[in-house]
């Protein structure tokens, strides 16, 4: 597993699509930044994580949407064209390794581009902002609910053929999942709208940007990429049907 | 009797409506290099990813007598082209957790001087000199090359022939190639595959035996053989003629050497024979026979 994840890691990132990525990243929440702290300017009374953190956060993860699409929708497609994923299948590595260890390449590209970002909050760190937590618990919400966006990356990679392909429909499905939310938001029934707020990550997130930790929401995310691991895994082994 | 380092019985393999293979089956026996011959769809690839484990078979068996991993190169050689060409080779030695020598393999396969070099910048002939040598680093007993020369220069393909004579050696090689005078080159033995169907297979010239009745004597005179008597010979000998100006094609029927009764006819009638010779039916005549639509 190490050997691909190396291997994934250092092919990403000599890459130039890793590095543009990161400047969009980090000049659209910068922007973002900007703006919210000249306008908590007008707030009073509230505090700098209501007013700048809590909507940076947010965004940070709606912009994660349209950046993992474009970060993973080469990993499986370029594999298959070029056979290197039968050599891969072939191997000792087996097929669950090869996917856990280009899933945590992803996730650490994704933690590098987060990592730009934590140059907000330390800048509001030198204003006199000291609530840690709630920024320790808004980074473990953003890996968790962009590790469900790799995933269904990862998954739509497998099972298509062309990487702009792959792309489309792995943001449809991240869309697909958001719109979770509108019907659970529209429907009249309680029950069924829990359970539609439940499947929804947007609302798991939440809870963490706030410092909410829920041990549900853990079993959420767990669960999620537990089972798109499976899903991708099916999608291969049928390689060889 | 031979140990076979591969035996198909009886394989089967359909993709949904369309049947790959019929039921193959034949030997591969140990430290041979086994031909595998067919036109484009015939089932040649479906057959060696059945027998590398890289796709299932419908019915039918597969036994492979090693217990190291095979060495594959597919008809794309599967190589990373972001990759530099050592870095490639030692990743491939790792996920297969090989303890053979690296360098070694470098050196067999003739890139040693392309080593550090990108392989997306390598030449296609290099290319596929890198793709035998990740076949080579898993330290295989059985190497299967699924068209090993397809699209490459006659000199890289010389060399490429070269290498995998070379490799006869300590492996069991199974080859497919369009090319039916490379596998009558380089085989030991065949086997002729068309449309999911085994339809010759064995060792070359067991194959060969099978399918020539009769032999083929090409014959140069100093002047044109006249009607009569070329009608003559053809009663006397129950022979086939075809005349080519001074030039002679005879087919015999039988399996009996006339060239000594022919030279005495002809001599006998004032013609003077400046050559004659017996023409071998080749792999490609062979390939035409059987894979043509009366034989299918």
């Amino acid at each position: 597993m190490f050997n691909i994840y190396k291997r994934e890691l250092k092919e990403a990132l000599s890459s130039p699509l890793f590095y543009i990525l990161c400047a969009i990243f980090i000049g659209i929440t910068g922007w973002i930044f900007y703006y919210r702290v000249l306008a908590s300017k007008e707030f009073v009374g509230s505090s700098l994580t209501s007013n700048v953190l809590i909507p940076l956060f947010g965004m940070i993860s709606s912009l994660f949407m349209f950046l993992t699409p474009l970060l993973t929708m080469n990993s499986f497609v370029e594999e298959k064209r070029c056979g290197t994923l039968d050599l891969l299948m072939r191997s000792k590595v087996g097929l669950w390794n090869i996917i856990i260890g280009k899933y945590l390449s992803h996730i650490t590209q994704i933690i590098f581009m987060l990592i730009l970002s934590l140059m907000f909050p330390m800048i509001l760190m030198f204003s006199g902002y000291s609530d840690w937590g709630i920024v320790l618990s808004a980074y473990l919400g953003l890996i968790l609910n962009i590790s469900t966006y790799v995933l269904i990356g990862m998954f739509a990679s497998s099972i298509s053929g062309n990487q702009i392909v792959s792309g489309f429909i792995s943001f449809s499905m991240i869309f697909g999942v958001l719109l979770l939310n509108l019907a659970a938001n529209s429907t009249n029934n309680f029950i069924v709208g829990q359970l539609l707020s439940y499947l929804n990550n947007n609302s798991h997130f939440v809870h963490f940007v706030q410092g909410d930790l829920r041990s549900f929401s853990f079993v959420y995310f767990l669960s999620f990429i537990g089972l798109f691991m499976m899903f991708i895994n099916k999608s291969l082994n049928s390689r060889r049907w | 009797m031979e140990e076979k380092a591969i035996r198909v019985e009886n394989v089967h393999k359909s993709y949904s409506s369309t049947v790959a293979l019929d039921g193959i089956s034949f030997e591969v026996s140990k430290g041979s290099i086994h031909g595998f011959l067919g036109p484009n769809g015939a089932g040649k690839s479906t057959t060696m990813k059945i027998i590398t484990n890289e796709l299932t078979l419908c019915s039918g068996e597969v036994f492979v007598d090693s217990n190291r991993p095979i060495g594959f190169l597919p008809e794309i050689p599967p190589l990373y082209k972001h990759m530099v060409v050592e870095e490639f080779l030692q990743f491939v030695k790792n996920i297969f957790e090989s303890q053979v020598d690296l360098s070694g393999i470098l050196e067999k396969c003739g890139i040693d001087n392309v080593k550090g070099r990108l392989i997306g910048n390598l030449s296609k002939g290099y290319q596929q000199r890198v793709g035998i040598a990740q076949a080579l680093i898993v330290d295989p007993e059985i190497i299967i090359l699924d068209e090993p020369t397809v699209g490459l220069d006659p000199h890289a393909i010389k060399e490429i022939r070269e290498l995998i004579l070379s490799l006869k050696k300590d492996h069991t090689i199974l080859f497919s190639t369009h090319q039916l005078y490379e596998a009558s080159n380089l085989c030991d033995e065949v086997t002729i595959i068309n449309r999911g169907k085994i339809l010759k297979t064995g060792k070359i010239e067991d194959v060969k035996r099978d399918l020539v009745t009769g032999e083929i004597f090409l014959i140069e005179l100093d002047s044109r053989l006249s009607d009569e008597d070329c009608e003559e010979c053809e009663k006397e000998f129950n022979v086939e003629i075809i005349r080519k100006e001074t030039e002679l094609r005879i087919t015999s029927k039988g399996n009996e050497d006339l060239r000594g009764r022919i030279n005495r006819f002809l001599l006998d009638r004032n013609y003077i024979v400046s050559s004659l010779k017996i023409e071998e039916m080749d792999l490609e005549q062979i390939f035409e026979q059987v894979t043509s639509e009366k034989n299918v």
